[in-house]
């Protein structure tokens, strides 16, 4: 296993460099610049504009960009986002704990709620309760999550004031809605994935097999069903999990958490192009990292499949 | 209930709860300035009395006063910083860190009009250490004219004060500029020629004091991160010091003890940034905003609401047409077009009455607002016919293609739509619509190569209070801003006249005469003001709305705004965490 890992780890290398490659060519691409981000507005004289690209090395060849990007990085210095006071490395270090707090929190709500409701809408499959999960779960998936934004929102806030409308980091309660919001996408999403999956073992002959050994329900279930059933789970829980910790852009802008989803899209906008490479990096890496743990798991929950 | 009734009813809770809620975005036209009818503020004071602001707002990069060209970010500055002058209630130029505003009767203006004195009092920065001199000005405005600062205004005092245009154009070092300390208490400008509006930039945010030692401190992260209290004490001498910027989501002012001026009634302002307008309706209507933004569409019927303040912004928009080539090169063809345009009903239509009917050229607001201007050219279907046929294109016969230029929004389209069917009825003209994008329309009017034929919706916003910043400056022959191409040499002469002349009763008078000209040859068709809404709680006293504070309403007098703290209803509705959350 040690082994395998160490493999795949020598991987992340040049998968983060091949996503450097392309994010920095795709920006460069896109007209426009941070220097003359206003042309139509407020034109600066082209003295100003070739201070500005010359003070952010924009005046240089892009192949010289790129592997100047290169250099600082290696000594971990992300550089200083074009349009925020903070350097690079500030801005994750201040967004991400806030969107990871959020995306760990919806994430084990997601778990812990869905994995039992998938399990039992499998088991009673075509039951009314089951019929219900489908629907819900469709509604949730399907409607944008600002509309039930909204309906939270005005219910919860603005009629029984129980919460405050804003965030507050301080203030326990508001984290409850936003945190609820996500949580409930995701339960609707691993519900569908556990009860799917569950369902495709569920008339197999060794579960029946178990059936007849006259072991437990919850035996059957918990040790035979679940374990071989939340395989597509696990499959979609590496990119769910980074995509989840790296923060909700529409969430976020909703309620006014200053997270990480919501730096990344801005800096899009804003081409603010040491950020965008910066976020897009950091998001490979956690995307890398978990689909490496979740590589790693599948052995040691079917241990039909051998690291290779 | 079976299957079928559950499903139907549960599309009919769906139906009933998914609100479209658009927001109306238009590209309201300007330049020069982006109008920002933003966010407003509100919220209550905290148990323990202490007085906090609590407005909507967005996101801002900084809070650098010489590198700002964004209204709403200004009038924030305000709180912060102080300069030269100020504008008083009436946008005139009013004293603020100097003595008086230096006229020609005072001595304070030579008599050929060049140079300029400014006294300066005794005006402490925020830190308590030391006060403002005459040096710290002159670093001012050498950072704002430096090319290398990159300021948006870096060009606004090209061909006024001596030198600029050398500056900005790389040719001059920043040293040569004529802006002198005589002594610590005296500043000296000099002009190249004499300007009847250089009190009133000089009132503007750009000549707001910095000290150069926190300018550019060492171990920034970088250059503009001066102004982010995160990396130290951030030195102004307004009446509000910044002392925390939770980026992306709260921004604190604390009142400044060391302010040298009328000391503010508020402890805190705490701007937290909404981008969402409902969301921010949503915390207003919970108590925790005092003022704020709403969605647009929900304008008709806030309309009644006495908490909803309504003020002009300093921006006229208009129709622009080509005035050098036909068909619109003929001053009758104009009029004709200008008649036919019901800007009542074009402002309920396209703009759910947001903005007001406009049929001058001068805003409110900037001194030289007249309403009685330009009513003659409002809408007359009947004078509309005959002025097309006067023109030699009766019943809309002989005109050439029209085209009809507009963003490609849902917004353009409404208003594109409603020209379309407008322009048929009264004068029998089918426009043709031309969508494009919008960064290909701005750059229209930068380029003289790219300019817009046909029709298009654009308007103009003030940089600083004084109808200079109107007449020759847009619509001179050959101005830079003249996108329209309008020439009228009598209209030039008065106006330059105007610009130079520094009897204010003289100046006032050319104004007003070069205001009437314009109008009177109707280069385009004058159509609305915007406005800038917000709803303020009725605990917040002592607002004065200003046209140029871009709907940080008011931002011009920070000092004024008070709090009644007896509102019982403010503390009830909210849970208890929350009224402790500002201590």
């Amino acid at each position: 296993m040690v082994e395998y890992a160490a493999r795949r780890m020598i991987w992340m290398i040049p998968v983060l460099l091949a996503v450097s490659l392309i994010t920095f060519t795709l920006i460069h691409l896109v007209p426009g610049d941070p220097c003359n981000p206003d042309p139509g507005q407020h034109p600066i004289p082209p003295i100003a504009e070739s201070s500005c690209k010359e003070k952010y090395g924009l005046d240089q060849p892009l192949f010289i960009q790129y592997t100047h990007y290169l250099a600082n990085v290696l000594q971990g210095d992300f550089g200083v986002s074009l349009f925020d006071s903070r350097t690079v490395n500030e801005i994750i270090v201040d967004d991400f704990p806030v969107s990871a707090a959020f995306g760990l929190g919806a994430l084990l709500i997601g778990l812990g709620l869905g994995i039992p409701l998938g399990l039992y809408c499998a088991a009673r499959r075509n039951s009314t309760i089951d019929r219900l999960c489908t629907v819900l779960t469709m509604l949730i998936i399907a409607t944008p999550s600002f509309v039930f934004a909204i309906l939270l929102i005005f219910l919860f806030a603005g009629t029984l004031h129980l919460v405050t409308v804003l965030f507050y980091r301080d203030q326990w309660q508001s984290w409850l809605l936003p945190l609820a919001l996500l949580g409930m996408r995701i339960v609707a999403l691993v519900q569908r994935f556990v009860r799917a999956g569950v369902l495709e073992i569920l008339y197999s002959d060794y579960i029946r097999t178990a059936h007849s050994k006259g072991l437990k329900q919850t035996t059957v279930y918990v040790r035979h069903v679940l374990r071989n059933g939340l395989l597509p789970l696990l499959t979609l829980l590496g990119p769910l999990a980074a995509d989840l910790l790296t923060g909700s852009f529409i969430i976020e802008s909703i309620f006014g958490i200053p997270g990480l989803g919501h730096a990344f899209v801005i800096s899009v906008v804003e081409r603010d192009y040491p950020l965008l490479m910066g976020v897009t990096l950091f998001f490979a890496l956690l995307l890398f990292t978990f689909n490496l743990i979740v590589d790693l798991s599948y052995p040691l929950v079917d241990p039909r499949m051998a690291y290779r | 209930m079976n299957k079928l009734h559950f499903l139907a009813l549960l599309m009919v809770i769906i139906a009933g709860i998914s609100s479209p809620g658009v927001q109306s975005n238009t590209v309201k036209a300007v330049s020069h300035d982006t109008f920002d009818a933003g966010m407003v503020n509100s919220s209550a004071t905290n148990s323990s009395g202490v007085k906090v602001l609590h407005i909507q707002g967005r996101e801002y990069s900084r809070f650098d006063p010489q590198m700002t060209a964004n209204n709403a970010q200004a009038t924030l500055e305000g709180a912060l910083f102080r300069g030269l002058l100020r504008y008083d209630e009436n946008s005139n130029p009013a004293p603020s860190i100097a003595l008086e505003v230096p006229t020609i009767a005072n001595g304070g203006i030579s008599a050929d009009g060049l140079t300029y004195i400014y006294k300066l009092r005794e005006w402490k920065w925020s830190d308590g250490k030391g006060v403002v001199t005459a040096q710290d000005f002159v670093y001012a405005f050498q950072r704002l004219v430096d090319p290398k600062a990159g300021s948006p205004y870096g060009s606004l005092l090209n061909g006024i004060v001596v030198n600029a245009t050398d500056i900005q154009n790389g040719k001059q070092p920043v040293s040569s500029l004529g802006v002198k300390a005589l002594d610590d208490k005296t500043l000296q400008v000099t002009l190249v020629k004499p300007a009847s509006y250089f009190n009133a930039i000089a009132s503007m945010w750009i000549t707001y004091a910095v000290r150069k030692d926190n300018v550019e401190r060492t171990g920034l992260p970088k250059d503009s991160s001066w102004t982010d209290p995160a990396y130290g004490v951030v030195v102004g001498s307004g009446p509000f010091i910044i002392t925390k910027w939770d980026h992306n989501k709260e921004i604190v002012f604390e009142r400044n003890p060391n302010y040298s001026g009328t000391p503010a009634k508020l402890d805190d302002i705490d701007q937290i940034v909404i981008t969402d307008s409902k969301i921010a309706y949503a915390a207003y209507q919970n108590n925790e905003l005092d003022i704020s933004g709403f969605p647009s569409d929900l304008f008709s019927t806030l309309k009644s609401d006495p908490a909803l303040h309504q003020y002009k912004a300093a921006c006229t928009n208009y129709l622009g047409m080509n005035n050098v080539n036909p068909p619109f090169d003929n001053k009758l063809v104009r009029e004709a077009f200008s008649y036919a345009i019901d800007r009542d009903t074009r402002e309920h239509v396209v703009d759910n009455d947001i903005n007001v009917k406009q049929l001058s050229w001068l805003p409110e607001g900037v001194p030289g607002y007249d309403p009685s201007l330009g009513t003659q050219f409002d809408f007359n279907a009947e004078k509309a016919k005959k002025a097309l046929a006067d023109a030699g294109y009766p019943d809309g016969k002989g005109l050439p293609e029209i085209t009809f230029n507009y963003v490609s929004s849902s917004d353009g389209q409404k208003t594109a739509d409603w020209y379309k069917e407008q322009f048929k009825d009264v004068l029998n003209v089918d426009l043709k619509l031309n969508p494009i994008d919008l960064k290909t329309y701005l750059e229209s009017f930068n380029d003289p190569a790219k300019r817009l034929t046909g029709l298009y919706e654009w308007g103009w916003c003030a940089d600083y209070l004084h109808p200079s910043d109107w007449m020759q400056f847009v619509f001179g022959t050959n101005q830079a801003n003249n996108v329209v191409g309008y020439s009228n040499p009598q209209f030039d002469k008065v106006s330059m006249a105007a610009d130079a002349e520094l009897d204010p009763k003289k100046a006032a008078d050319e104004y007003r005469q070069a205001q009437e000209l314009l109008i009177a040859d109707v280069p385009v068709v004058f159509l609305n003001t915007p406005t800038a809404t917000k709803l303020v709680k009725p605990r917040v006293l002592n607002l004065t709305p200003n046209a140029l504070d871009g709907g940080v309403i008011g931002g011009f007098f920070w000092e004024n705004i008070d709090l009644a703290v007896d509102n019982s209803t403010s503390q009830a509705a909210l849970p208890t965490a929350v009224a402790t959350k500002a201590q």
